[in-house]
Formats: structure tokens, C-alpha cells, sequence
């Protein structure tokens, strides 16, 4: 025989722990929900038994990630050419190997223009020591 | 009286499973697995104890489990045919066939009741309270021990797990309606045992 509907529903909401008009379930289901909540109670492994399985599941973990692709598992980099970098042309590199002239051309007009400065304070230096006190 | 409980309860619909970034992390990097495995063993090995009534049987399908379900990850569907599914759902799936298998074991292998879990569970410091409960949780068990292997998998699972009837659906295989009938008619046998 099938329960009646309304009486399903009002059992699920005192399981949940939400309010339930005393007449939709009587004191006798009431006390066997209180009861069996009580009594069941979730048990826990032994500490023992749980790092066990623990070490055991990273273990097989370790085999699995050892058997997969390793292509897919590998970062995946770019190489990136700094701009300003000598070329190291071989005899049969492409045009598209080249490096970027202009960022050559920065870099050599850093140079010169950081060479002329410690000349200019070479020379500044040099002329303050040798003036006549 | 305003009706309360009579209105009719909406469905609770699962929208949203809490492992849904844990389960993804275990997917790329099986290591991660390790932090599911610690939220839900104990849950898996009460669930195991109840079934079997024996500490080592409890450990060997908790064990098979979780193995299981470590290499069992990438066949995981968050959407079932029916309904969207739960990591735990998936994983009470595998511990019932475990179970299952354990119990087709057990037939031909039995063992004595689960005295020490009647032991555990007795709150009270009063001796006198702890007499008490001691005995209402004996008759508790007994009767729970004459419901049929899936009216107690439903009480176990509602009460010692706290799933909703829908996710118990998911784990059983039936739907949330037929899930709050067989609860109803274990309370019923239980109250009914209990006098």
C-alpha cells in the first residue's frame, strides 16, 4: 500500500530538519527519526588504515601520470628573439631568420651614445684633477 | 494550521557539484585525487560498515573504491542520461557494486554482528543514559537489520550521509519519488519495530 503523498513530502522535510505540522507525521515516525538519527552515526577509518590507502592511491597516481602522454603533459613554450640579438646566419638560413635590423640598428646607437658619455666624464675628470689648485 | 509539510515539496534539483574544480584538478594531475579521497573516505567506510558489520570488510571496499574511482576518473560524466550527477553519487555507485560483490562474498564467508559500532555509539557520560541508549540503539539496530538491502542502503544514506532523496537517486538508480517510499516504509518497519 502506498503512503499518501503529502505524508512522503512532510517526512523528507523533518529529515531535513525543517518544521513539520504535527499532523502531517505522527509521534511514532517522529520518534523513529529521532531515534535512528541518533543512533547512526558515521564511523571513521583508523588513521592507519587512511594514510595507507593514502600512500597507496598516490602511489597508483604516480603510475598513471607516468603512463600518460608525456607530449600532452609537457608546458608547452615559445622561444621568443630578443630583438636587439646578433645574427648567427648559417649558409642556409632564410630571410625569414633574420633578425630584426631595426632593433640591431637601437642597439648599436645605445652603444655609441653610452661610449661618448663616459668619454665626456673621462675627460671632465681628468681636466678637474689637472687644473692648477 | 498553516499547511506546513502538506504543500507540495519541489524537487531539489542538484545545480551544482561542490567537486566540480576538484574533480577537474584529479583529471589533469591524478595527485590531486588525494583531496577528494580525504573529504569522502569516511563517508565511503561508514557506508561499507553498516553494509558489511565487519571492520576489515569495511576497509577492503573502501579500499576497492577509491582505487576504482582513481582510475575510473576520466570515465566520470557530470551529466548522467537523466540528470546531472555528483562526484559522490558516482562514487556511492561504485561503493554499492563493491558492496554488492563483498556481500556475494560474505554469503558464502559470514560474520558476526558489528558489536564495537554499538559501542561507539553512545554519546552520553550518565551511566544510567548510556544503559539507555545503549538499548534503544540495540533495538535500533535490530531493526534496521530486518529492512531489506536497499530500504537500510536508503536509511544509511539519508541518515548517516544526509543526501537529499534526489542525490540517493542518482546513487540508486531510482527516482527521488520512489526513494521517499522506500524511506517512508523503512521508518514505518522501524517505528514498528521499535513499538
Amino acid at each position: 500500500m502506498f503512503a499518501p503523498d503529502p505524508e512522503l513530502h512532510a517526512i523528507d522535510r523533518l529529515l531535513d530538519g525543517l518544521p513539520v505540522a504535527s499532523d502531517d507525521v505522527g509521534p511514532v515516525m517522529r520518534r523513529a527519526a529521532w531515534l535512528l538519527r541518533q543512533t547512526l552515526v558515521r564511523y571513521h577509518p583508523s588513521f592507519r588504515f587512511e594514510e595507507g590507502l593514502a600512500a597507496r592511491l598516490r602511489a597508483e597516481a604516480g603510475g598513471i601520470s607516468a603512463t600518460a602522454d608525456p607530449a600532452a603533459a609537457a608546458p608547452t613554450a615559445r622561444l621568443i628573439r630578443f630583438p636587439g640579438s646578433l645574427p648567427v646566419l648559417g649558409p642556409d638560413r632564410s630571410d625569414a631568420d633574420q633578425p630584426d635590423r631595426r632593433g640591431r640598428g637601437y642597439l648599436l646607437g645605445g652603444a655609441a651614445i653610452a661610449s661618448a658619455s663616459i668619454a665626456t666624464v673621462v675627460v671632465a675628470w681628468r681636466h678637474v684633477r689637472e687644473r692648477p689648485a | 494550521m498553516f499547511g506546513i509539510g502538506r504543500e507540495e515539496a519541489p524537487e531539489r534539483p542538484i545545480l551544482y557539484d561542490v567537486d566540480r574544480l576538484a574533480v577537474r584538478a584529479a583529471r589533469r594531475d591524478p595527485q590531486a585525487f588525494e583531496a577528494l579521497y580525504r573529504k569522502y573516505v569516511a563517508q565511503v567506510y561508514s557506508f561499507a560498515l553498516y553494509e558489511t558489520r565487519d571492520h576489515h570488510a569495511a576497509e577492503d571496499v573502501t579500499e576497492q573504491v577509491f582505487l576504482s574511482a582513481l582510475r575510473g576518473m576520466p570515465r566520470f560524466e557530470e551529466r548522467s542520461e537523466h540528470a546531472r550527477s555528483t562526484f559522490r553519487a558516482w562514487l556511492f555507485r561504485i561503493a554499492r557494486n563493491a558492496l554488492a560483490n563483498e556481500r556475494r562474498w560474505q554469503r558464502r564467508h559470514p560474520v558476526g554482528p558489528l558489536d564495537a559500532a554499538l559501542a561507539v555509539a553512545s554519546p552520553t557520560a550518565d551511566p544510567a543514559d548510556e544503559v539507555a541508549t545503549r538499548d534503544l540503539a540495540a533495538r535500533a539496530w535490530a531493526a534496521i537489520d530486518e529492512l531489506s538491502d536497499e530500504r537500510r542502503q536508503v536509511i544509511v544514506l539519508r541518515f548517516v550521509e544526509e543526501m537529499s532523496a534526489q542525490e540517493i537517486g542518482l546513487v540508486m538508480g531510482r527516482s527521488p519519488g520512489a526513494v521517499r517510499v522506500l524511506v517512508h516504509r523503512a521508518l514505518r518497519t522501524v517505528a514498528r519495530r521499535l513499538g
